[in-house]
């Protein structure tokens, strides 16, 4: 399964709609989970390998504090996050790359914060 | 034709050399290795000559490998079975030209680096007590 399928699975405590790389066209708050690439794979001897992909996570709300009350809990929950299985899957650890970064209103009204990740899974 | 550094193998087993690579234990998560094989080179100058002579002297070989901790189910159930001091057949398997060279070495060193914001490494060094031999393939 894909890695940012198994974030999302972290995120069900803090909002029930969650999508992967698509925005939904109506107008409800949620959290979406882009794919953003990632640097190249790391092999090791021995048949392992560690994917490496960087997420990014938007928050989408019409309630800006609640907005940024959702990005400090996801940064809670998953920033840091070591040596955990999800699905099967054995992941390394994911880590926040900068901070929470405003984006504004949309067009609706609703505020866009983003976060960015970088997750490390192995491959055995 | 290359020959991708993720398909070698290292094999060790404890106190004796391998009867071929099913004999051993496979380590994984290793990053890196280097197997040094050395011969000393002694110099000579005479009169009359224009050029040194030189001679092969002793020959040695040292290994050395490094390689992080991963997560779970990597195969390390605790941390490697030898411990510095202790008497270690080690060899590389080269796949795809099926090339295979093993040594019984001392280990000198095993060390355990950590990033607080990056993942565990491991390097370890070894020093032969023996001649380098084949390491055979069972097949």
């Amino acid at each position: 399964m894909n890695i940012a399928n198994d974030i999302s699975t972290l995120l069900t405590d803090i909002c029930e709609n969650i999508y992967i790389d698509d925005i939904p066209d109506d107008n409800e708050n949620c959290i979406v989970i882009f794919n953003s690439g990632g640097p190249r794979t790391d092999f090791y001897m021995g048949g392992v390998k560690t994917d490496k992909q960087r997420l990014q996570i938007r928050v989408i709300n019409r309630n800006r504090q609640t907005a940024l009350d959702w990005c400090e809990k996801i940064k809670n929950n998953i920033d840091g996050k070591s040596s955990f299985t999800i699905n099967n899957h054995n992941y390394n650890f994911i880590t926040l790359n900068g901070n929470i970064l405003n984006l504004g209103r949309d067009s609706r009204g609703k505020a866009h914060y983003i976060m960015n990740f970088q997750i490390e899974r192995s491959c055995f | 034709m290359v020959v991708a550094g993720k398909n070698n193998k290292i094999f060790y087993k404890m106190d004796s050399l391998m009867i071929n690579t099913d004999d051993g234990t496979e380590m994984t998560n290793i990053t890196n290795y280097n197997f040094n094989e050395l011969a000393e080179i002694l110099e000579s100058a005479f009169f009359g000559r224009e050029r040194k002579v030189r001679q092969a002297g002793v020959k040695d070989c040292n290994v050395s490998l490094t390689g992080e901790l991963l997560a779970e189910s990597n195969g390390y159930d605790g941390f490697f079975e030898f411990e510095v001091g202790d008497t270690v057949a080690i060899g590389i398997w080269i796949e795809k030209i099926n090339i295979g060279r093993q040594v019984l070495c001392i280990v000198q060193k095993i060390d355990v680096s950590a990033d607080a914001s990056g993942k565990v490494t491991f390097s370890i060094s070894f020093e032969s007590n023996g001649a380098v031999e084949t390491l055979e393939s069972p097949y």
